[in-house]
């Protein structure tokens, strides 16, 4: 029996009344007058939309501009159970087994652009960068950490520590090493008050140390030890390579997430996640780097091993993390290299000395 | 046509969708989206424009989207390909500006703006184009031709004299861009044509064009009275003075908050004139699309995004704002590395998921309720005379806007 539907011949926007049937293989559309109007192959008739298939009804000829409509209260079972590619699609569609490739190469590539193209980028760049300007960017970046750190304790005494005997001390072993290791800028170590264990390498030579490494220190040979680490990731531009490098990834990963409202500031905390210190490789040649100079110097340099097992063992949480989140990964074997390259059996100062260093922030 | 004359000459647009069956696609969608990070978004927006485009019929036919989430996400990979370099660039130059080089950063800014602008527009443009190219409505294409070269200098040149003329230019701007838009937009082999002054448009302009002389009235009696050389240097010790100066500090504000106000109501305004005014040959499009709905709806989506934002600015600042120098120069105490990652999360989860959903479900879809349920048109059976055009359109689509966070759903 022949049912009524709207046909648009995918030629103009008309639509006319046609009776559909069955015929054989095909479906044929005739009009008022039984002429026929066009007549399609069952096996070439497709959803207009896969994803709605309910009432009124929407069809297309494959590879046509044409549609068919059927009436609202027809849901069509008469002519579908006999469509065998009505999900089929076009020539232009792309397959899933593309898809799968497509998709695994944008992860590889993405991953490529993280651990290849970032740091091989961001290190050429680095050369180009004359050391002079470094050294302006390096203050710059000195002095707003220094005034964020102020302002995070206002009011807390001074920020800086200054007693001029310790600093003394300090500058003497950080010029030492730096002439070894000939650094292309001249070194400033600032101790800043703040109880975390840590000391930081900005770019341009400028080094900071907060004061809870000092307070951690069981030997001034420690404090020299990480001095030592530091100048060594001035000596190789560490820190502007760093800066280069999450510049790039927030730009990525701001990129991928895509039109969302802030993906921007997403991408500045993701990035500092991904790129979140310097990498293993860098820490390695850093150690190398400064054990070497303390050797020439006629320094132990156990001492920084030492420091960095005790540091690991106090912040459990390092172990938990995986090591791509962590600042200074793999404590253990960086120890065992520092012990297997230690030479020296120096002392970086007199005790005399380090007690002055304990006082630094008096 | 002996049929097309039973039918009476103004014909509404029509709405089929629930915001039931919405929810259910966009909670689907959004979920997908949130899990891939964000790189799902690309067969989410397909969906969604596919649903709201079936959802609207003219003259009992739906129109139908024929768009691919892949075309969307090649063209996403391609200027990835362009804007990534270009941006690495960017970002080096800018990190070896010295901070004291001031002449040279001021022309870094500048001339990142002019090239933001630039893409903003060329990427509106052709994200038009193939939104158009893959538009159906019985079967037969849209289509948008004119050049993205021409409607960039015309944006341009528009922008400068907008500028120069404090923003009284503004409605004349918008309207001439859409006369373009609209004079190159074709269904089949036919193209739309735009009837309308925009000296009609400038009272609903108004409020916020007031606004604007007050903001730079204040600024000119601000740099004569307290200005460099001027007789009277500002003292904040002067009870006079400093009166004075609130008072000029509150009339900013109160002009500054109607501002925004008008230009949310002019926004309305304007898109129900530009959609008044379309015309095919004979078919002329009408539109009363309500303000005080919309603002209504777009008000109860921002206070239920705001209030998600708050809470979890609540469960996380007190750790970050610690720890906020350690951030910037990558180098935390591993305690707070846990707080971070839990930031992050949130994070993502607000701003891929909940964000776009919220707004998505009650604000956008109401724009497309209102926008189809308020347009009519008159003598609708030009239309059907439209004959299937040749060019299919562009193969890729909408990297560009993509990148810059630009077009709706």
């Amino acid at each position: 029996m022949a049912k009524s539907v709207s046909y648009n011949d995918g030629k103009t926007a008309a639509r006319r009344k046609v009776l559909a049937e069955i015929s054989g293989d095909d479906l044929v559309l005739s009009n008022q007058a039984f002429r026929e109007v066009a007549r399609w192959p069952l096996a070439d008739i497709r959803y207009v939309d896969p994803s709605h298939r309910r009432p009124p009804l929407r069809l297309r000829l494959a590879e046509s501009d044409a549609r068919i409509t059927l009436d609202g209260g027809d849901d069509g079972g008469w002519l579908t159970h006999k469509c065998p590619n009505l999900t089929k699609r076009g020539h232009g569609a792309v397959r899933w087994p593309t898809w799968v490739a497509a998709g695994i190469l944008a992860v590889v590539s993405i991953a490529g652009i993280f651990v290849f193209l970032l740091p091989a980028a961001s290190s050429a760049i680095v050369q180009l960068v004359p050391p002079a300007l470094e050294q302006s960017i390096g203050r710059e970046a000195r002095n707003q950490l220094l005034s964020l750190i102020g302002k995070a304790r206002k009011g807390a005494g001074h920020v800086e520590c200054t007693n001029p005997r310790a600093i003394g001390i300090l500058k003497k072993r950080a010029d030492e090493l730096a002439t070894l290791m000939e650094t292309p800028f001249p070194v400033r170590v600032s101790v800043v008050r703040l109880p975390i264990a840590n000391a930081l390498a900005l770019p341009g030579g400028e080094i900071v140390i907060l004061s809870g490494l000092i307070d951690k220190a069981e030997s001034g040979d420690e404090v020299i030890g990480v001095l030592a680490h530091e100048i060594a990731h001035v000596t190789r531009r560490d820190p502007l390579q760093v800066s280069i490098k999450q510049t790039g990834a927030a730009l990525m990963v701001s990129l991928i997430v895509g039109d969302v409202f802030g993906g921007a500031a997403l991408g500045g905390v993701a990035s500092s996640l991904i790129e979140s210190g310097y990498s293993r490789d860098a820490e390695a040649a850093a150690d190398f780097i400064a054990v070497t100079a303390l050797n020439q110097l006629g320094l132990t340099a156990r001492p920084l091993a030492d420091f960095l097992e005790r540091i690991e063992r106090e912040t459990p949480l390092a172990d938990i993390m995986p090591s791509f989140l962590n600042t200074h990964p793999s404590s253990g074997d960086r120890s065992r290299d520092i012990r297997d390259l230690s030479q020296g059996v120096g002392r970086a100062m007199s005790g005399y000395e380090w007690e002055n260093l304990r006082k630094i922030c008096d | 046509m002996d049929q097309a004359q039973e039918i009476p000459t103004r014909h509404p647009l029509a709405f089929h969708a629930t915001r039931r069956s919405f929810a259910k696609l966009l909670l689907v969608n959004s979920l997908l989206t949130l899990l891939t990070l964000g790189i799902y978004r690309f067969w989410a927006k397909t969906s969604i424009r596919r649903y709201f485009w079936r959802n609207v019929s003219f003259l009992d036919d739906p129109l139908e989207y024929t768009g691919t989430g892949g075309e969307l996400f090649v063209g996403f990979l391609i200027v990835i390909a362009v804007l990534f370099p270009l941006g690495m660039i960017y970002g080096a130059i800018q990190t070896l500006v010295p901070p004291d080089a001031l002449y040279l950063s001021i022309t870094l800014e500048v001339t990142y703006y002019l090239v933001l602008f630039a893409l903003l527009q060329i990427g509106f443009y052709r994200a038009w184009r193939y939104r158009m190219s893959r538009t159906r409505w019985r079967g037969v294409r849209f289509g948008l031709d004119g050049s993205t070269w021409t409607y960039l200098r015309l944006a341009a040149g528009w922008t400068v004299l907008t500028a120069v003329t404090l923003g009284a230019a503004y409605p004349w701007m918008q309207i001439d861009l859409w006369r373009y838009q609209i004079r190159h937009t074709r269904l089949g082999d036919q193209s739309f044509h735009f009837e309308g002054n925009a000296a009609r448009l400038f009272p609903a302009w108004l409020p916020v064009f007031a606004a604007v002389l007050v903001n730079a009235g204040v600024a000119l009696w601000a740099a004569t009275a307290f200005g460099v050389g001027s007789e009277f240097a500002f003292n904040s010790r002067n009870t006079e003075h400093r009166d004075l100066v609130a008072m000029m500090g509150g009339i900013v504000l109160f002009a500054d908050a109607l501002g925004a106000l008008g230009f949310i109501y002019y926004r309305v305004c304007q898109t129900r004139f530009q959609i008044s005014g379309l015309r095919f040959g004979d078919a002329a499009f009408h539109s009363g699309l309500p303000f005080l709905r919309l603002f209504l709806f777009g008000v109860l989506a921002l206070v239920l995004l705001l209030a998600a934002l708050a809470v979890l600015l609540g469960i996380f600042s007190p750790s970050l704002i610690g720890n906020g120098s350690a951030l910037r120069y990558g180098t935390f105490d591993p305690a707070t590395v846990g707080d971070l990652i839990g930031f992050t999360f949130a994070l993502i989860f607000l701003f891929v998921f909940a964000a776009p959903f919220v707004w998505t479900l009650i604000y956008t879809y109401e724009v497309v309720k209102q926008v189809a349920i308020t347009t009519a048109i008159d003598n609708p059976h030009v239309l059907e005379h439209a004959a299937q055009s040749e060019s299919e359109g562009p193969r890729t689509g909408e990297g560009l806007a993509d990148a810059l966070d630009i077009g709706g759903f």
